[in-house]
């Protein structure tokens, strides 16, 4: 039986004070309807339902005037309501995507997710998710070195730990058009592994 | 039940009222990293 996604406040309210003006959300996922846009992948959870309006009514509310639509991982690497979102929302000064990607995934197709505004790649790299190998994670920050886009990295800790020597390289590997840093989401907030995060919120972003 | 306005009230108290820091957060640096303008 899958895990049901837990249920949030869809009545919230403003927060006490508003968020500075320009507030970003860095974490959004998306969901839409399973029959326009099947789930590619196997998942742990039910698909909440949580669709685009149900988003910009929410950031609207909290004072968020930007956000980043992370593609969900159920959707793999059929980009579909992403595309189909960013076209909708039409405002790259408000809205942003970052994407799984996959060998498979052509830099042609890339290059048309970059020109709706996709500006990043989300690694899941843990023992739940689908095994990523140390040297496709390294062929695809590659990638996204030679696109000017950022990584994010969705580890576990122990995951983390495995991973340290590939992750020691990257810093003296990058040039000075990628970057990778801390974007810390809402939802993470309530997280307890972020509490030692203040520092990576604290320092600035570098390549 | 998570309540997003909370959500947004508990960084408040991370920053401890650090308002720069608060900016940093998220305005400047997730323009500076995703691309705002």
């Amino acid at each position: 039986m899958k895990e049901k996604f837990p249920d949030w406040d869809r009545n919230t309210r403003p927060p006490v004070p508003l968020p500075p003006p320009g507030s970003c959300d860095c974490q959004v996922h998306v969901y839409g309807d399973q029959n326009k846009y099947p789930v590619r992948w196997n998942i742990q959870h039910e698909i909440p339902d949580g669709n685009f309006d149900d988003a910009r009514r929410v950031l609207k509310i909290l004072g968020f005037s930007r956000a980043v639509l992370v593609h969900p991982s159920v959707y793999d690497t059929d980009y579909s309501l992403l595309v189909d979102l960013l076209k909708e929302a039409n405002d790259p000064t408000a809205y942003k995507g970052v994407v799984v990607v996959k060998d498979s995934v052509p830099d042609k197709q890339l290059e048309d997710l970059a020109a709706l505004g996709v500006c990043g790649i989300r690694f899941h790299i843990a023992k739940r998710y689908e095994a990523y190998p140390k040297d496709a994670f390294l062929r695809t920050v590659d990638r996204a070195r030679r696109l000017g886009w950022h990584i994010r990295l969705h580890l576990d800790g122990p995951d983390f730990l495995e991973y340290a020597d590939v992750l020691e390289t990257l810093e003296t590997s990058t040039s000075s058009s990628t970057t990778w840093g801390a974007s810390i989401s809402r939802s993470a907030l309530n997280n307890r592994r972020c509490s030692g995060c203040s520092r990576c919120l604290s320092d600035p972003i570098g390549g | 039940m998570m309540n997003d306005a909370e959500e947004v009230e508990l960084l408040y108290r991370y920053v401890d009222g650090d308002d720069a820091l608060l900016h940093k957060i998220l305005v400047s640096n997730p323009a500076r990293l995703h691309g705002f303008p």
